[in-house]
């Protein structure tokens, strides 16, 4: 596996006045109105499906796990854990990955964006990891919401409100993955909180994976304000 | 411990304000999706959207906040990136009109100026937080707030005495 971009390797240069200048114009645009190509406003539509009942998602799952085995892996303490391999078939480990293959997605607060993405070159945590679902996924729950972020929050676990108060969401997709070292969390990272649950799904049923540190200029940002 | 909405205004009762802020023990919070992009020892969101619970029944909230934020940039290397984690979000949501608060923000970002020179070489090691939390490479995370927030909506470089 192509693990090159490790966290060595990530650039820490600042910005010179140039580029300051090419961010404050990048911030107006993601603080200002927005532009129809870019910021995908909620639409009257949002309000109806926010009225419906939550969509039934036929990708939730869960891994093949028994809750004592579930129980017993996280009993372990974080950094200790066990390698997915150490106790998740060989088969359902590549079952579960091929759904990530055509392409990665995760979601974030308009303000994370601006603080963890804006000004990096790679994208992800110190410990090269980086927590995505299959995009499609993400494209499930697009066409569902119609620009209405709760049905976000409601599908991937957020808090209600939690994008409203980041500001908005920025959708982040990733097409070219074959470099990316997608792999199975196994509850050692540093993303994985105290709701991490072994065998590739969110606590939810969401499916979830983790690559190396994503490029930059690799990504697609779609941004939703959400009203 | 009070209910969620009360939590904020239970730790100005004890004077705890800063282990709040700092998620020591029961003050911590953790993100409730995987999906949600901070590393930092509690999940500041959390706590800010608690403190403007709480700025609604108690006026004095924003000036525990200050102090708090102040407190916090009297302390050890943690504690001072933590007040500028915070210092970040109160500005982004100052920009973005979603700020229920006054707060003397160029104030603390002067502040936090001053201090930042003072740990330097701790930022580029490992910071460790009272509830066990590790952070690496929070050098990185300062200039990132640096470049995309402080200068360019208060022109103020946090790093200038760095």
């Amino acid at each position: 596996m192509n693990m090159s971009m490790n966290k060595t390797s990530r650039p820490k240069k600042r910005l010179n006045t140039a580029g300051v200048w090419l961010l404050i114009t990048a911030l107006l645009f993601l603080f200002g109105t927005g532009s129809p190509a870019f910021a995908e406003k909620a639409s009257a539509d949002s309000a109806a499906v926010a009225g419906e009942a939550a969509p039934t998602w036929k990708w939730l799952g869960k891994a093949p796990l028994t809750a004592e085995q579930v129980q017993e892996i996280l009993a372990v303490p974080k950094g200790e854990r066990p390698d997915p391999s150490a106790y998740l078939d060989k088969k359902y480990i590549c079952r579960h990955l091929k759904e990530f293959r055509s392409g990665v997605s995760f979601v974030m607060g308009l303000d994370n964006y601006v603080m963890y993405v804006l000004t990096r070159k790679f994208i992800g945590r110190e410990d090269n990891s980086c927590f995505v679902m299959p995009k499609t996924v993400c494209d499930d729950i697009a066409k569902a919401a119609k620009g209405d972020i709760s049905v976000y929050e409601q599908a991937l676990g957020f808090e209600p409100g939690y994008f409203k108060g980041h500001g908005g969401l920025v959708r982040i997709d990733v097409l070219d993955v074959e470099d990316l070292h997608i792999r199975i969390p196994s509850g050692n990272e540093a993303g994985a909180n105290a709701w991490w649950l072994p065998g590739g799904y969110t606590s939810g049923g969401v499916p979830e994976a983790i690559t190396d540190l994503i490029p930059k200029s690799r990504i697609l940002v779609t941004r939703l304000q959400g009203e | 411990m009070a209910g969620k909405d009360g939590r904020f205004r239970d730790a100005m009762t004890r004077g705890e304000v800063v282990p709040f802020l700092r998620g020591d023990g029961d003050y911590r919070k953790v993100p409730t999706s995987d999906f949600a992009g901070e590393d930092a020892p509690t999940d500041t969101w959390q706590a800010l959207r608690e403190i403007y619970e709480a700025a609604e029944m108690t006026p004095e909230t924003g000036k525990a906040l200050s102090d708090g934020i102040r407190a916090l940039l009297e302390g050890t290397a943690g504690d001072v990136y933590l007040a500028i984690l915070y210092l970040t979000r109160l500005v982004l949501a100052e920009q973005g009109n979603r700020l229920p608060l006054q707060l003397p923000l160029r104030e603390l970002l002067s502040a936090a100026r001053e201090k930042i020179g003072e740990h330097r070489e701790a930022f580029s090691g490992e910071l460790i937080f009272p509830n066990g939390f590790v952070k690496k490479e929070a050098m990185e995370d300062l200039q990132g707030w640096n470049e995309a927030v402080f200068l360019p909506f208060y022109k103020v470089d946090i790093l200038k005495n760095a």
